[in-house]
């Protein structure tokens, strides 16, 4: 896995790329608890994730639950394959919401 | 006409990402489609997680064993091991209709396993947990959708 976040249009842009899983997701959480702050927007951009287990669900549930306590708003673009087929089949997709890419996140979060 | 291996590990987190890339490896050397590969990849690191956390009643060194058998149409993945009897289709499927502050992620693994998969079953023989999961080699999107046109 590797992170990189940039910014852009006044909200953080954060690429997942490669796995998120029960190995992977100790450093996302490491690095995410630095992205939480009031009013934080955030964009996880997962267009280059293909694997994700319910580890990183967990990981994705918790910053989610963090940003929203702290008055900000997480949302998630660029889903596709076995990580669309997971997000949806756990009903991840009614409770963040979901975009195409990073610029109609970008329009929205 | 079928292709088959096995390949074993102990009930320790830390040998399981070499299991699941011993398991990719195969898959790969045998062509078997991305889709179908990464949900089994998915199903092992579901049910294995949950044998090593969940599964043992004692804090002695286990083998974990999973025989994976290439069908022409299906891989069909079995994971076995010597844990206290326990049916992962007894537990009830989790509540993905909460709201964000009171979603939980118990269950959410074997959850995706079973809807994921072409069927899940379970079986205890002499003393061993014996769960099977058959992975069809069909793309997700004509496994699902049989009757339409599929990109």
């Amino acid at each position: 896995m590797e992170i990189t976040v940039r910014n852009e249009q006044q909200a953080l842009v954060v690429a997942v790329v490669g796995r998120l899983d029960g190995m992977t997701t100790p450093e996302f959480d490491r690095q995410s608890s630095a992205w939480v702050k009031p009013g934080q927007r955030l964009v996880l951009d997962l267009s280059q994730l293909n694997y994700i287990s319910s580890a990183g669900l967990r990981s994705i549930l918790a910053l989610g639950k963090q940003m929203k306590a702290a008055g900000g708003a997480l949302g998630l673009s660029g889903l596709s394959g076995l990580v669309e087929e997971v997000i949806s089949l756990s009903g991840f997709n009614t409770i963040l919401p979901i975009y195409s890419d990073v610029a109609s996140a970008l329009k929205s979060v | 006409m079928s292709v088959n291996r096995v390949v074993t590990m102990k009930n320790r987190m830390a040998e399981l990402e070499k299991l699941t890339g011993d398991v990719g490896s195969f898959l790969e050397e045998h062509a078997v489609p991305s889709a179908a590969a990464l949900t089994a990849a998915l199903a092992l690191e579901e049910i294995i997680t949950n044998i090593v956390k969940y599964g043992y009643d004692d804090n002695s060194e286990h083998v974990i064993a999973v025989s994976l058998e290439l069908q022409p149409e299906r891989l069909v993945l079995q994971v076995s091991d010597d844990g206290h009897a326990f049916d992962p289709l007894s537990a009830p499927a989790p509540d993905t209709k909460q709201p964000l502050e009171e979603r939980r992620i118990g269950g959410l693994g074997l959850h995706l396993v079973r809807q994921m998969a072409e069927a899940v079953e379970y079986r205890r023989v002499a003393n061993r947990n014996i769960q099977e999961v058959r992975i069809s080699l069909a793309s997700p999107c004509k496994a699902a959708r049989p009757n339409e046109g599929c990109t």
